[in-house]
């Protein structure tokens, strides 16, 4: 419960941060695949520069999270479903001009065509679905159908 | 009419301003709701989107996250330059 309500603000405050980030309009996320504006790189850039060397300290001193406990972070290798998905994942990213993310943002705000995306974006995790239910499913996300990543 | 509505009512807005102007509501709807599978399809098979690998994982030093990334990005981009030829430049 008390994760639930931690969860709920970081939420909050990740979907508020997109809003005033202007993300959820297809022309900010457009003028930044045609390479007109640096704003979002610059976003993406900063955030990541500041968690990537919280998350190396914090997992060098070996801390241990408040709710979590022990802190681990999972790293991959490269697989061809990643590139397949990722092209993908582009292809859309650039016609529909939103994100998963960014279109619940969409409707939140009174854009009405995230009303549009966002029953399109689980139509695609459906058929995903359906074609790999054959497969054997650990966990979601980027741990299903865990091998060995030599680490 | 509805186009008009989306467009300048003050509180309703589609959020695709640049796309309507080069395209009529009907075409920009089926091209808004085709891209947005590709996403959803996409993210299930790379296991994460732009937030997921593109923020996250790549701030963690995944390396199947770079090269999402570094794939989408590319193929983001290009679909974009595909878009504005297809339409002329206007887009």
């Amino acid at each position: 419960m008390k994760l639930n309500l931690i969860g709920l603000l970081f939420g909050a405050l990740f979907g508020g941060l997109l809003a005033g980030a202007q993300l959820h309009e297809y022309d900010t996320i457009h003028a930044m695949l045609r390479l007109d504006e640096p704003d979002v790189f610059l976003l993406m850039g900063s955030a990541i520069a500041v968690s990537a060397p919280l998350l190396w300290l914090i997992e060098r001193r070996g801390m241990k999270t408040p709710f979590g406990g022990e802190f681990s972070l999972s790293r991959s290798m490269p697989q061809r479903h990643h590139i397949k998905g990722g092209a993908l994942f582009g292809i859309g990213w650039a016609i529909a001009g939103t994100c998963p993310a960014p279109a619940l943002v969409m409707v939140s705000s009174g854009a009405l065509l995230g009303l549009i995306a966002i029953p399109g974006i689980f139509l695609g995790l459906h058929i995903h679905e359906r074609e790999s239910q054959n497969q054997l499913h650990v966990g979601d996300g980027e741990h299903r159908n865990l091998q060995p990543t030599g680490k | 009419m509805v186009t008009q509505v989306l467009r300048e009512g003050s509180e309703v807005r589609s959020g695709y301003d640049a796309l309507q102007d080069v395209l009529p509501l009907g075409p920009t709807i089926v091209l808004v709701f085709a891209g947005a599978t590709l996403l959803g399809y996409g993210a299930a098979v790379a296991g994460g989107c732009t937030s997921g690998h593109g923020l996250c994982g790549t701030a963690q030093r995944s390396p199947a996250s770079f090269a999402v990334t570094a794939t989408f990005m590319t193929t983001a981009i290009l679909t974009t330059l595909v878009l504005r030829f297809a339409t002329g430049g206007d887009l």
